[in-house]
């Protein structure tokens, strides 16, 4: 890979890695400024970040639905594939940082956050596009190893400690997991190349069956364990509880993104081939994912742990298309269900954000994340109020807001492949959900507020936050026409 | 005229918005606001009615636009969405059903004190999705305004419900919810039959939707269907589909038990748009899509929609009979008479499907009817246990003299819609199921034994309220009254009101199933 850099100018680069490069160098340049900085004026560093976003999300944006080069050696490529997702990462890491802006609580956030977090977005981007074994896993890492320190952020509190030690833990074993799966890959298919490996492997199969399934279970595993799919997701509530809520909300959101287009390159690429042989076990696990996660939410009165279910839950729905298309081999089918993940996941991204805002907003208030800090919150915050019921009933999938078409078309997925029993999964679990979405929901409709009825007043950003979140959340459940032509029209993988 | 359906839904949107930005404390205008809110969308609704074309078998009104495409949904087929409406002979009665009942509603809704800003904002949302389900021509459409009737009817219930609210709200939500993820699976399942039988048909029939046989359409699902045929058993594994959630949305037997408990928990104007509107969907996505979709599944189920309805008449007047709370009566009386209407779409007459629209519309005005005066007893003896009332008649004469009627209509007395219902129901059920009808029959009998029963008890009798001084109806109350009276005599002595407008579309539907 050395010397192929050698063949490239400049301009090769920026055209292939525009957008990364703007993150990580602005992740640079602010922590150089961040040491400089008088304290009065460190906040000014989490704006850079929005700046630097906002930057790369424009040149990103102009490249959507160019044709698809790949760049040194093929290690990298720009394609639909990878531009839509960071794209959606890109926006989502925008809302947390405003959200973290918004949210100066008590423990106010160290500002070293707005770097941390461009780091591990420029590995998620990384991660996004990237062709090539290694440069996979050197954004992997990349992503990981900044989330491991933002979880752990709030270096005085004792959950956070513990919950950032935790994630460290198993986020590594993860890691090794993946890394060591992959390891078999090179071996047997010669090369780090995932095209590569492709045609090498069409002989391979046949005479290396054993250990591929081997590097695919590896596999499976660590990128399991890292959107917490059921069985691999007991870290999850103990985690999301433990960090800062943006970053839990950036855990939820950016991190699961990101490791999802890793699933989905690797598995695409290489181990497309023979999908009958193990489409299957995603079935089963993005059913088990669905009915435990939402399962597991029921009895949870925290209202973080509430959301961190809900997102294990949700983990399942996203693998559902893909669990689908199993029994098709019609390019048509697999283009469907990428559409159908992406448009979720932009889904996901609002009402996911929005909820953790809100939450992040009275938790502060009442110095409690228990269901009853929400009691009676539409006399305290009729705007809070309002705003969070948009994104719950979008959670739960009903009509007029994002995750209600986000579900119909998962669902549309699943019945193109004629597994209807993936179909009622779905929304069976969607309407056990019901019961603890709708439970925060009469808690703050319906209760009376204890104690004191103070107002909660809400800081200019934090409304931009949550109001940006439920108009994405609104538009996607009024017009989703826009962003599904836009998602039709993608060529993928190219 | 062409729009009308839009305006229904837009103009109780817009008022609710409206409201929403107004300040809580403006409680009188927000009342008036919301009443108008109703009021001018059922102005429209009747105005439709009236100009309704009786000969015509197409869907009337239409309008739809483009929603979203999703490609490649279904064997490289781009499923297209619409938001599309549009209504036949059997959807219009129950149109205007809706605009009826939720007007005097609103009306009821004058007594509610407590966050008249949110009430007022929910029952025009519900208000929407009720207009909504019954207009759409499109499966997506009527999906999306039934889940949001959910929604509505969730909160009105949890805020202004009574003692049990937030169980019987929540029950609500989960049978309910699931109904709704049955009958999801059964309208994409349809269409996507469809899709699959027409693409096969095409060689040799010309459809009318070619080259895209994906739709959603209604019309187009109705075209459709006099050209091709579902395969049986195809027809029957959906029906069935359709079957599971219909039985749990109407509260029939053995899934009953969440209406009586939403009954006897929401407030008055609540009961009288879930009572007198809400609870006719279920039936009524069994004539649209079991009946005139799926014409093989009915035949091969007929007898088994004989046999629940007839469980549910039973069942639900024989425990109307043990009910000490008037609105646990009215809800297992209203199970009761929906097993009627199971049992008129079974027969598969035409005189029959009619029946079982003309008993749509007057169990839902008479339910919203009964709702309304016991209601209104209640506001005054504080009470809705039927053993703590008594000689109401002395006291409250006009109250209870309209809740007698109530009460004869729904027993079925000659001269009221509830008699002209029943009776053509029967004439068709006899026809198809003479044994299992006799027995249903049964049902009628007890009606009036359970009704006449409670009657004797609130209005006559020993006085036994601890309230002396009890002004009987106001002015407000006497609309309500006056209206839901009117409709169900006019019905009653002058059925062709209905039966003009139901007539052709019932004839279509029973020519198709065979009857």
């Amino acid at each position: 890979m050395a010397n192929a850099l050698g063949f490239l100018t400049f301009s090769d680069v920026w055209r292939s890695m525009g957008p990364e490069i703007i993150v990580i160098g602005g992740a640079f340049l602010i922590m150089l400024v961040e040491l400089f900085l008088p304290a009065s004026l460190k906040r000014v560093s989490p704006w850079l970040a929005v700046l630097a976003l906002v930057a790369s999300a424009t040149v990103l944006v102009v490249r959507l639905g160019a044709a698809v080069t790949t760049y040194s050696t093929s290690a990298y490529i720009v394609d639909d594939f990878g531009s839509i997702f960071k794209l959606i990462i890109l926006i989502a890491t925008l809302l947390v940082i405003l959200l973290a802006i918004a949210d100066r609580s008590a423990e106010s956030l160290p500002y070293e956050y707005s770097y941390l977090v461009l780091f591990a977005t420029g590995g998620a981007m990384v991660i996004s596009s990237g062709v090539d074994l290694v440069t996979l896993y050197v954004g992997l890492e990349l992503l990981s190893i900044a989330s491991y320190i933002l979880v752990a952020l709030y270096r005085k509190s004792a959950r956070s400690a513990e919950g950032g030690l935790k994630y460290l833990i198993i986020g590594s074993i993860a890691s090794a997991c993946i890394l060591y799966g992959l390891s078999f890959l090179y071996g047997v298919g010669g090369s780090t190349n995932l095209g590569q490996i492709g045609v090498n492997l069409q002989s391979g199969w046949t005479n290396y069956s054993g250990i591929l399934y081997l590097s695919l279970g590896f596999v499976l595993v660590g990128i399991g364990i890292k959107v917490s799919v059921v069985p691999f997701h007991l870290w999850t509530p103990d985690v999301y509880e433990g960090a800062p809520t943006p970053v839990t909300a950036y855990l939820a959101v950016v991190s699961k993104a990101a490791v999802l287009a890793f699933f989905l390159r690797v598995f695409v690429w290489i181990y497309g081939q023979k999908f009958g042989q193990w489409g299957d076990i995603v079935a089963w696990l993005s059913v088990i994912t669905m009915i435990v996660g939402n399962i597991g939410a029921l009895p949870q009165r925290n209202v973080k742990r509430i959301l961190a279910y809900s997102s294990v839950g949700q983990v399942g729905y996203l693998l559902l298309p893909f669990a689908a298309v199993g029994s098709t081999t019609l390019l048509n089918d697999m283009w469907q269900a990428l559409s159908s993940i992406a448009f979720y996941l932009f889904a996901y991204m609002f009402m996911t954000i929005g909820a953790f805002a809100v939450f992040a907003k009275v938790a502060e208030a009442r110095a409690s994340e228990d269901i009853d800090a929400f009691a009676g919150l539409y006399r305290r915050s009729p705007f809070l109020a309002g705003m969070m019921a948009v994104f719950l009933l979008s959670l739960a999938g009903l009509p007029l807001t994002a995750g209600f078409f986000g579900k119909f078309m998962i669902f549309l997925v699943a019945f193109n492949a004629g597994q209807y029993w993936l179909g009622v999964i779905l929304f069976a679990t969607s309407a056990i959900a019901f019961y603890y979405y709708f439970g925060i929901l009469r808690a703050m409709f319906t209760r009376e507020p204890a104690g004191d009825q103070e107002r909660v007043r809400s800081s200019p950003t934090l409304v931009v936050v949550v109001a940006l979140c439920a108009l994405g959340t609104l538009a996607l459940g009024i017009a989703p026409s826009p962003l599904m032509d836009v998602l039709n029209g993608l060529h993928w993988f190219g | 005229m062409a729009d009308v359906l839009l305006l229904l839904i837009l103009i109780p949107a817009l008022t609710a918005l409206l409201i929403m930005a107004l300040s809580p404390k403006a409680e009188g205008m927000i009342r008036a606001i919301g009443l108008l809110g109703s009021l001018v969308p059922t102005a429209f609704a009747i105005a439709a009615y009236a100009a309704f074309h009786h000969g015509a078998t197409a869907l009337q009104y239409p309008f739809s636009v483009r929603w979203l495409a999703v490609a490649n949904a279904f064997n490289m087929l781009t499923l297209h969405i619409q938001f599309a409406f549009g209504v036949d002979g059997i959807s219009m009665p129950l149109v205007v059903l809706v605009g009826i009942v939720s007007t005097l509603s609103f009306l009821r809704s004058f007594t509610v004190t407590e966050r008249v800003k949110s009430h007022y904002v929910w029952m025009l949302f519900l208000t929407m999705g009720l207009y909504g389900v019954f207009a759409a021509s499109d499966l997506f459409t009527f999906f999306f305004f039934l889940e949001s009737t959910l929604v509505s009817s969730y909160f009105l219930i949890n805020i202004w419900g009574g003692e049990r609210r937030h169980y019987a709200a929540t029950k609500f939500l989960i049978y309910r919810g699931l109904a709704s993820v049955v009958l999801l699976a059964g309208l994409i399942g349809l269409a996507y039959s469809f899709a699959a039988e027409a693409q096969t048909a095409s060689a040799s029939v010309v459809l009318p939707n070619a080259p895209n046989f994906l739709t959603l359409s209604i019309p187009q699902l109705i075209a459709e269907v006099q050209l091709i045929q579902l395969p049986a058993a195809t027809q029957n594994v959906l029906f069935l589909v359709f079957l599971l959630a219909v039985l749990i949305e109407e509260a029939f037997v053995p899934f009953h038990t969440w209406l009586p408990d939403t009954h006897e928990n929401s407030d008055t104007g609540t009961n009288m748009m879930i009572g007198g509107a809400l609870m006719k969907i279920g039936l009524y996505v069994l004539l649209r899509f079991g009946a005139e979709l799926l014409p093989l599944g009915l035949q091969h189920y007929a007898t088994l929609l004989a046999v629940l309805g007839v469980i549910s008449i039973l069942y639900g007047a024989l425990v109307a009979i043990a009910s000490r709370d008037w609105r646990r009566l009215i809800a297992f009386s209203s199970i009761s008479h929906m097993g009627l209407v199971l049992l008129a779409i079974g027969s598969m007459q035409a005189i029959g499907i009619q029946g079982a629209v003309f008993m749509l519309v007057s169990s839902g005005l008479l339910t919203a009817l009964l709702f309304f005066t016991v209601g209104a007893q209640a506001d005054r003896t504080r009470t809705f246990t039927i053993g703590d009332l008594g000689g109401l008649s002395k006291s409250l004469p006009v109250i209870s003299g309209v809740m007698l009627v109530a009460a004869l209509g729904s027993v079925g007395l000659p001269g009221m819609s509830g008699f002209i219902s029943e009776f053509s129901l029967f004439v068709g059920g006899f026809t198809t199921f003479p044994g299992l009808s006799a027995i249903g029959t049964l049902g009628m009998i007890l009606a009036a034994l359970y009704l006449l029963y409670a009657m004797q008890r609130t209005t006559f009798g020993p006085v036994q309220t601890l309230v002396t001084e009890m002004p009987d109806a106001s002015a407000i109350e006497y609309v309500p009254m006056a209206v839901l009276v009117f409709l169900v005599v006019l019905i009653g002595v002058y059925p062709d009101v209905l039966g003009n407008v139901v007539h052709g579309t019932a004839q279509a539907i029973a020519a198709r199933i065979g009857g």
